[in-house]
């Protein structure tokens, strides 16, 4: 593979054999057209190392809540700038995270998190509020409310640099 | 000499009858406009002598206020310049960079405490703020030559204007040697402000201090207060000798003795 | 008529400008400049053949003068001349030769020795002098363990700055704060304790768990602070003497932000639940927990008036985040701050005329400081991200935190503690062995 592409294939075999292929032009200022075929042969052989994931994951584990939408992000939902309401994109995802918690038998702890432009005290408690709106929606849905634990982590646990991000509520499997 | 003072005696009299018989009358006179007021001390200054006029004390002692009303006044408060409205920090600001560089110094001793200061010059909302905490005082550089200008051009001939304005030079120059090389006002006590000291000293001939200087009360002061004393003392002391100013000798008279009112109100807030 | 007033005016005039012969000359002095006082520190004479386990006496007494010469240089207040500008180096118990101080630029001078004492101690004498009226300000004795030779040289720190500022120094104090260390994804956070120079430094927690927000107790001895142990962030109070930590009540929801109150009985703290967060009160003594505020808005970061009468707090009832005061018993709620952007972690000075916050505005973090009432605001520092105020115990220097940005590499993100005197001047960093965060000033020690 050329390493001016930056090439990164997803591969799942299913019904069909499904090959993705994101090539990131980036700014190299190429306009080579990718050659699919090439890159097709060099990853051959670890092919049948991709099984169906999902067949394989413990239905009770983290991994099983992440895909709960289909595919990763499925325990987390995001939050505007100071603000802990569940919007449509949150909801769909809560809905989908309760129910899975419905048809599976564990407890989760919901973590409250908040970017990092604010003091450590109020994000403290501003992740308590999130959280606390995640759990009354699983619980609206109709999950067990002793069986979600909140948890505020302020603005300590940031997942990158992207603030956006960090807003956010994350159902954990405990 | 004699015609003087008949006719200092013949005012008095005058002035007593006056005030007794029409003290409002006088009171509106006071409030009028008085363009021919210099003139007429110009006429009587010719004929009177210093020393004469020195006579007086008393009444000189009660003068302070009338006079901020009569024009020749304005000279000894000079209009605050613009500067002070500015955000520019007062030179004395600058003194930064000598103390990183003593502090280097230290640092190799003492590695684990960071000397380090603000690499950037001090921002906008720093110099914004100091400038108001500390240029509330207008700036007074040239008082002496303000003085001397604006007085130089209403009188030519006045022996006693000449005298009170040498004094007021001597004082200015006094003033702003303290000011701009001696004193250090005490700025961490939380009173810092409201720390008043009124400090006497006394001079000899040759500028130098003829004793300690004294501060009021000192020996009861106690915590900020005495801190603030000792500012004050000080810079007393640390502009001594005052043989640069040039103190006029035939005036020794004038300058022997000097009470000097501390008050950093102005300054710190 | 006109003659009349002719001639009085006259008179009036002459009397305006009439000097007398023997006057006094009486002058305001309303400028100054204020810099840094001069100070000349000797090093502390010493027999260089009585040894201790720290060194021979006169290496301490050397030692000393360096630590009293660091603490005053960094106080900004006192500018130390440089050793090697002196005359005369010889220092004894006798009056010093002022003139040859005055010629270096010293307005102050400090003298002293140290002995070994029979008993193992080191007796410390040192002498203040005003150099311009040659006369002595301080002289003081001190005893103490060759160990502890860093209190001695805090402790005539804190004299020098009391005699030549009229205000307590802050010395010989202490700094809890959070240590940090690891990339910025997976940060590991300890409780640490040091001098307030950085030096005798110790971690109090290994790092497992994540702890913040700690606060001294008005005795030094203890410490509040949120501990996330078995990830149950709940408020702790940890003995520092015997190292015992101790969970400040069973609560259902978390507890975090505590501060003592200034009798050191109580400690004030949030407590949230089901997404709300509250100021409580709880008694050390009995346990006894006491609600102050019932908003459904976020409350947090309480601090008490050093009076105990009144509290500060941080609150977003309004709409954003402000700045509030209410009484002790949670009545007269008021807010204080106006201005433009938001406010938070309002800390009330130990002299009572000024409370310090964060504030946040235009994309920039500052520190500053108000009046109770919510007057005089003024901002000290600006950065991409600072916070958290704490006061040295005599109300004239704040220690805070700052984050750097994180680069496009992964890196940044590193935090470090500075401090600031209310000029918003004299700006310094504190060296930690790791990056830290939360700090909190301990009062004088005793």
């Amino acid at each position: 593979m050329k390493n001016i592409f930056h090439a990164k294939f997803l591969i799942t075999v299913g019904a069909a054999l499904i090959l993705s292929a994101c090539a990131n032009m980036g700014n190299t200022g190429r306009d080579d057209a990718p050659v699919m075929t090439d890159p097709v042969e060099n990853i051959a052989p670890p092919m049948p190392m991709m099984p169906v994931v999902v067949d394989r994951l413990d239905p009770l584990s983290q991994e099983a809540l992440n895909q709960v939408m289909g595919g990763m992000g499925g325990a987390t939902v995001n939050f505007a700038y100071d603000r802990y309401d569940v919007d449509a994109a949150a909801r769909s995802i809560l809905q989908a995270q309760a129910t899975w918690m419905k048809a599976n038998n564990v407890n989760v702890i919901v973590e409250g998190h908040c970017d990092e432009r604010g003091t450590r005290e109020y994000n403290i408690a501003l992740g308590d509020r999130r959280a606390n709106a995640v759990k009354n929606y699983l619980v609206a849905m109709g999950v067990s409310g002793s069986r979600v634990r909140t948890v505020s982590y302020g603005k300590e646990r940031p997942v990158g640099t992207d603030q956006d991000a960090n807003r956010r509520g994350y159902t954990r499997v405990n | 000499m004699k015609n003087a003072l008949t006719i200092s005696g013949l005012f008095h009299v005058v002035l007593l009858v006056t005030a007794a018989m029409e003290i409002p009358w006088f009171d509106s006179v006071e409030n009028s406009e008085m363009v021919i007021i210099p003139v007429e001390i110009l006429q009587f200054a010719k004929e009177t002598r210093t020393k004469e006029i020195a006579k007086l004390p008393n009444i000189e002692r009660e003068k302070p206020k009338p006079p901020e009303k009569r024009p020749i006044r304005q000279a000894k408060l000079p209009p605050p310049p613009p500067k002070m409205l500015s955000t520019m920090p007062l030179p004395n600001q600058v003194q930064r960079p000598t103390k990183n560089i003593k502090v280097a110094d230290l640092r190799s001793v003492a590695p684990e405490i960071s000397q380090r200061e603000k690499p950037k010059p001090p921002s906008r909302y720093n110099s914004d703020r100091i400038a108001q905490l500390l240029n509330k005082v207008p700036k007074k550089e040239n008082v002496i030559e303000q003085l001397s200008d604006r007085l130089g051009s209403q009188d030519q001939q006045a022996t006693s204007l000449d005298v009170r304005r040498q004094v007021m030079s001597i004082s200015s120059a006094i003033q702003k040697k303290i000011e701009d090389q001696c004193w250090n006002p005490p700025s961490g006590a939380l009173d810092a402000g409201s720390l008043k000291v009124r400090v006497k000293f006394y001079l000899t001939q040759e500028g130098k201090l003829a004793r300690p200087p004294v501060a009021d009360d000192y020996v009861r002061m106690a915590g900020s207060m005495k801190v603030a004393a000792d500012s004050a003392l000080r810079a007393v002391r640390m502009c001594a000798p005052y043989s640069d100013l040039k103190l006029p000798q035939e005036m020794y008279d004038q300058w022997r003795e000097v009470i000097l009112n501390f008050d950093p109100s102005g300054m710190i807030g | 008529m006109n003659l009349l007033k002719f001639l009085i005016l006259s008179f009036l005039g002459v009397m305006f400008i009439s000097l007398p012969a023997q006057a006094v000359i009486e002058i305001d002095i309303t400028r100054g400049n204020v810099q840094p006082l001069p100070i000349a520190i000797t090093p502390l004479i010493g027999d260089s053949d009585a040894l201790t386990k720290v060194g021979s006496v006169l290496q301490i007494g050397e030692k000393i003068a360096q630590v009293v010469t660091a603490d005053l240089e960094r106080s900004g207040l006192f500018s130390a001349i440089d050793p090697g500008a002196f005359i005369n180096t010889d220092n004894t118990s006798s009056a010093p030769q002022f003139s040859n101080w005055r010629a270096v630029g010293a307005q102050a001078l400090l003298t002293g020795g140290a002995v070994l004492e029979g008993d193992g101690r080191v007796r410390v004498e040192f002498r203040l002098w005003d150099v311009l009226a040659g006369s002595q300000m301080i002289g003081l004795r001190l005893f103490t363990a060759p160990s502890n030779w860093r209190r001695i040289a805090h402790l005539i720190s804190d004299a020098i700055y009391k005699r030549l500022t009229g205000e307590d120094g802050y010395f010989d104090t202490r700094i809890v704060y959070i240590s940090e260390s690891g990339p910025y994804l997976d940060r590991i956070k300890q409780l640490a304790i040091m001098d307030q120079d950085g030096y005798n430094h110790e971690f109090l927690t290994d790092g497992s768990y994540m702890v913040l927000n700690p606060r001294f107790s008005p005795t030094s001895q203890e410490i509040t602070y949120l501990s996330y142990y078995n990830d149950t962030p709940r408020v702790y109070l940890f003995d520092i003497e015997t190292g015992k930590r101790e969970m400040l009540g069973e609560f259902e929801g978390m507890t975090f932000a505590p501060r003592f109150s200034p009798d050191g009985k109580k400690v004030i703290m949030s407590k949230a639940e089901r997404g709300n967060s509250d100021i409580f009160v709880m008694e050390l003594a009995t346990r006894h927990v006491q609600q102050l505020t019932t908003h459904s808005a976020i409350d947090t970061s309480p601090s008490y008036a050093p009076e105990g009468d009144y509290v500060t707090f941080n609150s977003d009832r309004g709409g954003s985040q402000q700045l509030y005061v209410m009484n002790s018993d949670g009545n007269n709620i008021k807010r204080i701050s106006f201005g433009a952007g938001i406010y938070a972690t309002p800390v009330w000075s130990p002299r009572g005329d000024l409370i310090a916050f964060t504030k946040q505005t235009g994309g920039k973090f500052y520190i500053g400081v108000m009046r109770p009432d919510g007057t005089g605001e003024r901002i000290l520092t600006e950065s991409f991200f600072e916070e958290g105020p704490t006061w040295s115990p005599n109300g004239r220097v704040l220690m805070y935190y700052r984050k750097y940005p994180y680069d496009n590499r992964g890196g940044g993100g590193d935090t470090q503690l500075w401090s600031v005197d209310l000029t918003g001047y004299n700006e310094r960093q504190i060296i930690t062995p790791l990056d830290g965060s939360d700090p909190a000033w301990s009062p004088l020690l005793d």
